[in-house]
This record gives structure tokens, C-alpha cells and sequence, in this order.
């Protein structure tokens, strides 16, 4: 018997965070948490997820399955603003 | 990290053209995946900006980045000008492109219409924690 396999690729300015695992029925907010940390952005609070049309997937307590997310999906790390001054 | 000459005049001419002297502007540097300490091209965002800061549009943050996943590219260094001395604000430290462990912010001053050059710029390093250690420009880059 094989265990299904579960990570997608985190992209985040082109850096890539490869075979991120995870637990369909866990709690998106968990893949963001992964994210940050792989990124070294643990306290960066204005990062989310989103897919490559640009669609974040909140709410984040909603679990990762519910999204339609798939193995092997890329997933995009983005600031919700991006400003200077 | 290589910084060649001629994307850091390119830089200037490109916050020059845009912000006229009386206005911010903001630019990317970025690299290849596989060769990430060379700078290879200089990227110009949508972006709003006035006298004193500057807001990149959201639809094209999306969008870079997805362009950049597809070439292979990374962004390692985000510059924008003040209108006077260069320095971090708050607002620059909390709105960052990639505000990650690593990335590079440069703040170039008066509005880039001084010689072209790292002179007078401020440049930073964010930390693990989310904060931002100063580096000297002329130690980080070279080939400028």
C-alpha cells in the first residue's frame, strides 16, 4: 500500500520553496505559517497566498482541500501592499 | 553581488524620466535563479507616487511575480528615490516587495538627479526577525 503525497511549490519573487508538504484537511493559515518560515518572513503579517491568477486563498481557516488546491501546484508567497515613502 | 554600470545608470535614467525631479520612484533589480549574486536587469512597476512615497499597484505585483517564476528569475534588490537624503522610513521597512530573510532595499537621494553612483544611497539587508541591518553599497556591490 503507497501513501498519497501531498506538497505543492511555494514561488515568492522568484524564490522557490520546493515540496511543501501538507495535510489536505489542515487549515490553509498552516501552508502560509510554512511558508513564512521557509522564506525567513515568520513576522512579515501582510503575506498571503494566492494562485497564479491572482486569487488569495482566504479565508485561511477554510482547509486546503477546500481550495482545489492539487499536488504539485504552484502557490504564490505576496504582499498585500507594496509601498514607500 | 555584480552590479554592472550600465543597469545602474539605466536605474537613474529610468527614476529621472519618471519622477521629473519632483516625484518618488521604484525599481527592481533582479537575477537569475542560477546565477542569483549577478544583477542582470533593472524592471520599472506600475506604481502611483507623489513627492514623498510612492504605492505599487497590486495587479502588477501578481503579475511580476508569476513572470518572474516562469523565467527563472528572482528579484534580489528593490531602489527608489527620496527627495532629499536617503534613508529607511518606517514605511519602507513594513511595505517591502519580498520582505524576506535576504532581500536588499536602496534608497537613492534627490530623486536620483545627482551623478550616478552609489554615493550619498542608503542600503539595507532584512534580518531573519523582519528588521533591517544597514550594509555598505560599495562593500555588497561590485563591477559598479
Amino acid at each position: 500500500m503507497t501513501t498519497k503525497q501531498y506538497a505543492v511549490t511555494i514561488s515568492f519573487g522568484g524564490q522557490l520553496a520546493n515540496n511543501v508538504e501538507y495535510q489536505p484537511q489542515a487549515a490553509m493559515e498552516s501552508l502560509l505559517a510554512h511558508a513564512r518560515d521557509k522564506f525567513g518572513a515568520n513576522n512579515q503579517h501582510t503575506l498571503g497566498l494566492f494562485t497564479e491568477a491572482g486569487v488569495e486563498l482566504q479565508p485561511y481557516a477554510n482547509s486546503i482541500e477546500s481550495f482545489g488546491i492539487t499536488p504539485g501546484e504552484v502557490l504564490y508567497l505576496k504582499p498585500s501592499t507594496v509601498r514607500g515613502g | 553581488m555584480t552590479l554592472p554600470a550600465i543597469l545602474l545608470s539605466a536605474t537613474f535614467e529610468l527614476f529621472r524620466s519618471c519622477g521629473g525631479g519632483r516625484r518618488e520612484c521604484v525599481a527592481y533589480w533582479c537575477a537569475d535563479r542560477r546565477e542569483p549574486d549577478v544583477l542582470t536587469r533593472v524592471v520599472h512597476p506600475i506604481h502611483t507616487a507623489f513627492g514623498g512615497g510612492y504605492q505599487v499597484d497590486d495587479d502588477w505585483v501578481m503579475q511580476f511575480f508569476v513572470s518572474l517564476h516562469q523565467s527563472e528569475e528572482l528579484v534580489r534588490v528593490q531602489i527608489h528615490t527620496h527627495p532629499r537624503a536617503a534613508g529607511h522610513s518606517w514605511i519602507d521597512d513594513g511595505y517591502s516587495l519580498v520582505p524576506a530573510a535576504g532581500f536588499f532595499s536602496l534608497v537613492v537621494p534627490d530623486f536620483a538627479l545627482g551623478p550616478v553612483g552609489l554615493k550619498r544611497t542608503h542600503l539595507v539587508e532584512m534580518r531573519t526577525d523582519g528588521g533591517w541591518d544597514e550594509r555598505r553599497p560599495e562593500e555588497v556591490f561590485s563591477d559598479v
